[in-house]
């Protein structure tokens, strides 16, 4: 520990003899602790990264199996690292390291309905007339703020972010999206789904000459502009527009870049677009971007659960699995928590096609990193899966973990557009203790 | 040629428009003097400051139809300085086809707000169509309120131009139904008490199921009558009928059709004596030319007196019922709103802090307000010449890139748009505008280059019209020339182009000033 705070004082030297735009560096394995260094208060420099398992994952078949009963399905367990912890046998990078994750067995929430269930995972709050509430990636990346960074602080990869505006925090927090990748794909594919940020370069050939006369003829104009001074309006176009020249630039375009990386462990990562997601996410951590989401899709199995759960079971495992080594190896992890979680999981009984329906009485979540402890379990659900026995966890608890474990107050509160205080997490949460 | 059509419009307009106007208890001018006199606008010492022609045309277009003015009719509302053409320009711009389908947006937005999200984004075309034809109906506000809410699905063909959007976006569920009904057409907010009692207590819970139960269908007792609907709350035991919210007695008929409890609730909303509907109408229209309402937030209306102050919660009562006096006619209302003094004034920004009411409702005026994603679609083709791509049909055509571009660059509500990295993103370097700067595909900028005897001033002076809606200042123009100084070897086209390129990407051309 002690030899660590020393290295940080030092590259916090070699930050200040660096021209601005740190992240055209990233690729230097340095760069952790350089990013970490670039904040005021090094205790307030953590970031989260959000495995969003979109339409509800059978987390039964995933953390919390229930081999031996008829609702356990066919797949078997495997153990853990950690002793008496197993998890499904498609899921085997993730079972080598399990001292690395702690799994919520015991999540129980009232949504049943899909984009209800998104909307109170991504707030934290159920809908309440014209309260805009912002999501958890907005919120974290207001309390960090890094505004004055080249590149957004709250980043979605792949699909529709569940809230896509900044709610009452405003479009400066709202997810700033790649996408690409050709929807799902599996890990063995050929060629790596290709993320891109769109229009990041201008669209037809327009010379990097007629690029800088463009450039510096709207910022004359500008300056000659007779629209009135101090519009919020014109403000925020100005504020965008200053954001996205900034984005432009060669070295924070570059945060986005994979090609960078190195070919083995893109390949380790998983080739489709949630593998590379991952590997983006560890990249624009890197960077100083404080949440980053990224999406995999497919989770609604209604039918047919037990095909597609283990085809996306290989994607989730090369791809978180890989997330959490890489971050380990970087010494990323302290300062990165990992959350994975859907918006509930699904009926531990199996329905008559073989699948599983919208379940939020009894699921499961896994969390990483940052001040949480691995290798625990939190809670237990039934032997038939259908009820939580202990420590039942509402979405309140689990953000108020998420938030504590960053090292933000989850009591804290911000000013929401009908001019009432909203803290961080819904006030009837608590966050987890045995974690933290 | 030009006047002569317009001559005709008038002639039309008065042909159509006689009768109703007639029947009308308040007249256009009689309401925009009432804005005048509550805003204050010629009280005081100074001499209210207007905008000047260029940026009041571009304001009253934008509100109007959706959409910039063109570089003809830049010229044409130039050239004549008269106050007549003022109000010539208004009319043809309220008769244009273009004007009833951008309010057809509005009010879908307001009403169907759920459209404009992806999951059902498909029913936005057939109720905004059915809308613009309603309005250019003139159908009264009041019945276009009661026509959704009694809209009847067994009569709904294939055809879906109708108003089933409202319930399919609601996924025809009683609760979803009543929350949306209250908040769309009465701007009062039930969602809360949907779940427990009104924080503020104004609406409970039971209230709030018992509107619901309106949108139920009726159920039959045991000997084979229809019965009042019932609703459960669920996962309860509790269950409810139909009761209005202000508690009046429902009259069932003795048996009755699935409509039945609709209409009663739709006669009721539009009879009610705290005129709601007329008050919500009016508040939003307020916020589409003013920007910000006159009672925020638009949907929580019964609020007002408490929550926004005397002088405010009067204003939108008179205005209300000026409204009813007219008929419940927009068209009306809206002709008062552009010919009041108050819309002709100058832009600025909002004080820092909202003061006194009167002084509030003075200085929120004439704000800076960003641009709808239709709009900016729609202003971006009328600057390069081409015809705005309102209801292009086809998932392929224009319709389509309309659509996409517009779920991009959704602003919720103009007076605080806000815009993320990924819109500036798209704006600089998406290939619509890509291809609007490129000469090849923008017409106005083809027709420069094609024109014989034009100087370059000339065809920069153009290019200012064509997208900002006025000429530029010696300082700008100097600006734009100099810059072509340093580059001689630059051909015209890409000049042109890149000019093109940074007007649409000014904050000037991206407001609604």
């Amino acid at each position: 520990m002690a030899v660590q705070q020393e290295v940080r004082v030092s590259r916090r030297g070699v930050l200040q003899a660096l021209p601005l735009g740190t992240c055209g560096w990233s690729a230097m394995h340095w760069m952790p602790a350089l990013a970490a260094a670039a904040d005021a208060d090094p205790a307030t420099s953590k970031s989260v990264i959000m495995l969003w398992l979109n339409g509800g994952p059978a987390t039964v078949d995933l953390w919390d199996l229930k081999p031996g009963h008829e609702n356990g399905g066919p797949f078997k367990e495997i153990a853990t690292s950690v002793p008496g912890t197993n998890i499904s046998e498609h899921l085997p990078k993730l079972s080598a390291i399990g001292s690395e994750f702690s799994i919520i067995r015991s999540m129980s929430t009232r949504e049943g309905d899909h984009s209800r269930a998104r909307f109170v995972s991504a707030t934290g709050y159920v809908p309440q007339g014209a309260i805009q509430f912002p999501s958890v990636g907005s919120l974290v990346a207001h309390e960090f703020d890094g505004m004055d960074r080249d590149i957004p602080s709250y980043v979605h990869i792949g699909g529709r972010p569940r809230i896509t505006n900044g709610g009452f925090l405003g479009p400066k927090y709202a997810p700033f999206v790649v996408s690409g990748g050709g929807g799902r794909r599996g890990p063995a594919e050929t060629a790596p789904a290709d993320l891109r940020v769109a229009d990041l370069k201008p669209a037809g050939e327009i010379s990097e000459d007629r690029q800088r006369m463009r450039s510096e003829l709207a910022a004359e104009l500008r300056g000659l502009s007779v629209l009135p001074a101090g519009s919020p309006v014109v403000e925020a176009l100005d504020s965008a527009n200053d954001r996205a020249r900034r984005l432009m630039r060669p070295e924070a375009a570059a945060a986005f870049d994979l090609s960078k990386e190195d070919e083995a462990l893109r390949e380790a990562y998983g080739k489709g677009s949630f593998g590379q997601g991952c590997l983006m996410a560890r990249r624009l951590v890197e960077c100083g971007v404080r949440f980053v989401e990224v999406s995999l899709d497919g989770w609604d199995t209604h039918a047919n659960n037990f095909d597609r759960v283990k085809e996306l079971s290989q994607q989730l495992d090369w791809g978180f699995g890989t997330l959490l080594t890489d971050l380990k190896q970087r010494g990323m992890l302290d300062s990165t928590l990992v959350v994975c979680q859907g918006e509930f999981g699904r009926t531990p009984r199996i329905n008559g096609q073989a699948g599983r329906d919208h379940w939020p009485a009894s699921w499961a979540a896994v969390l990483a990193g940052a001040g949480v402890r691995g290798g625990r379990v939190v809670g237990a659900t039934s032997k038939d899966g259908i009820a939580v026995e202990s420590t039942p966890t509402r979405t309140s608890d689990l953000m108020a973990t998420v938030f504590k474990s960053v090292g933000l107050d989850p009591m804290k509160q911000n000013m929401s557009n009908v001019s009432r205080p909203i803290r961080l997490a819904n006030p009837e949460g608590k966050p987890i203790e045995e974690l933290l | 040629m030009a006047k002569v059509s317009h001559y005709w419009r008038f002639v039309i307009f008065f042909l159509l428009m006689g009768p109703r106007a007639s029947a009308a208890e308040i007249s256009a001018q009689e309401i925009a003097r009432l804005i005048d006199e509550r805003l204050q606008v010629r009280s005081g010492g100074d001499a209210p400051s207007f905008a000047d022609d260029a940026t009041f045309l571009r304001r009253l277009s934008l509100d109007l139809i959706g959409r910039i003015p063109t570089i003809a009719e830049v010229h044409e509302f130039r050239e004549d300085e008269s106050e007549s053409m003022r109000f010539r320009t208004m009319e043809r711009l309220l008769l244009s086809g273009a004007h009833f389908r951008n309010m057809a947006t509005f009010w879908r937005r307001a009403w169907v707000p759920q459209a404009d999200t992806p999951e059902f984004a498909a029913v936005a075309d057939g109720f905004e169509q059915w809308l613009a034809k309603e309005l250019r109906q003139r159908t009264p506000y009041d019945r276009l309120v009661a026509k959704v809410l009694t809209w009847n699905s067994a009569a709904g063909g294939k055809d879906p131009v109708d108003p089933r959007g409202f319930y399919v976006a609601n996924e025809g569920s009683p609760p979803n139904l009543a929350a949306s009904a209250t908040r769309a057409f009465l701007g009062i907010n039930l969602d809360c008490a949907q779940c427990h009692n009104h924080p503020f207590a104004r609406w409970t819970r039971e209230q709030f199921w018992q509107t619901a139960a309106f949108f139920a269908s009726p159920d039959k007792d045991a000997a084979g009558k229809t019965v009042p609907p019932k609703v459960q709350i669920p996962g309860s035991e509790m269950e409810y009928e139909p009761v209005l919210l202000s508690a009046g007695r429902i009259e069932w008929p003795e048996a009755f059709d699935p409509g039945a409890p609709r209409r009663i609730l739709a006669d009721w909303m539009t009879t009610e004596p705290n005129f709601y509907v007329a008050k919500n109408a009016v508040n939003r229209l307020w916020a589409h030319f003013f920007g910000e309402a006159i009672v925020e937030p638009v949907d929580d209306l019964s609020a007002a007196a408490s929550a926004v102050g005397e002088h405010r919660a009067n204003l939108l009562g008179e205005l209300a019922q000026a409204f009813v006096k007219s008929g419940y006619d927009v068209e009306l209302f809206i002709r008062a709103i552009v010919q009041s003094d108050a819309y002709r004034l100058a832009s600025r920004d909002r004080p820092a802090g909202e003061s006194d009411d009167a002084e509030w409702l003075a200085k929120s005026t004439a704000t800076i307000r960003g641009l709808t994603g239709e709009q900016l679609y729609d202003s971006l083709r009328t600057a390069a010449g081409l015809p705005p791509g309102q209801f292009e049909g086809g998932r392929r055509g224009r319709g389509g890139q309309r659509r996409e571009f517009v779920s991009i660059f959704y602003v919720e509500r103009a007076n605080n748009a806000e815009r993320s990295i990924s819109q500036a993103l798209t704006l600089m370097n998406g290939s619509l505008v890509g291809e609007l700067s490129d000469t090849s595909s923008n017409p106005t900028l083809a027709g420069l280059l094609a024109a014989p005897f034009m100087t370059l001033d000339d065809q920069i002076d153009a290019v200012f019209v064509a997208v900002l809606g006025r000429s530029p200042s010696a300082a700008e123009l100097q600006a734009v020339t100099h810059r072509l100084e340093v580059r001689p070897e630059a051909r015209r086209q890409d000049v042109l182009g890149d000019l093109f390129w940074v007007l649409v990407n000014s904050p000037e051309f991206n407001t609604n000033h």
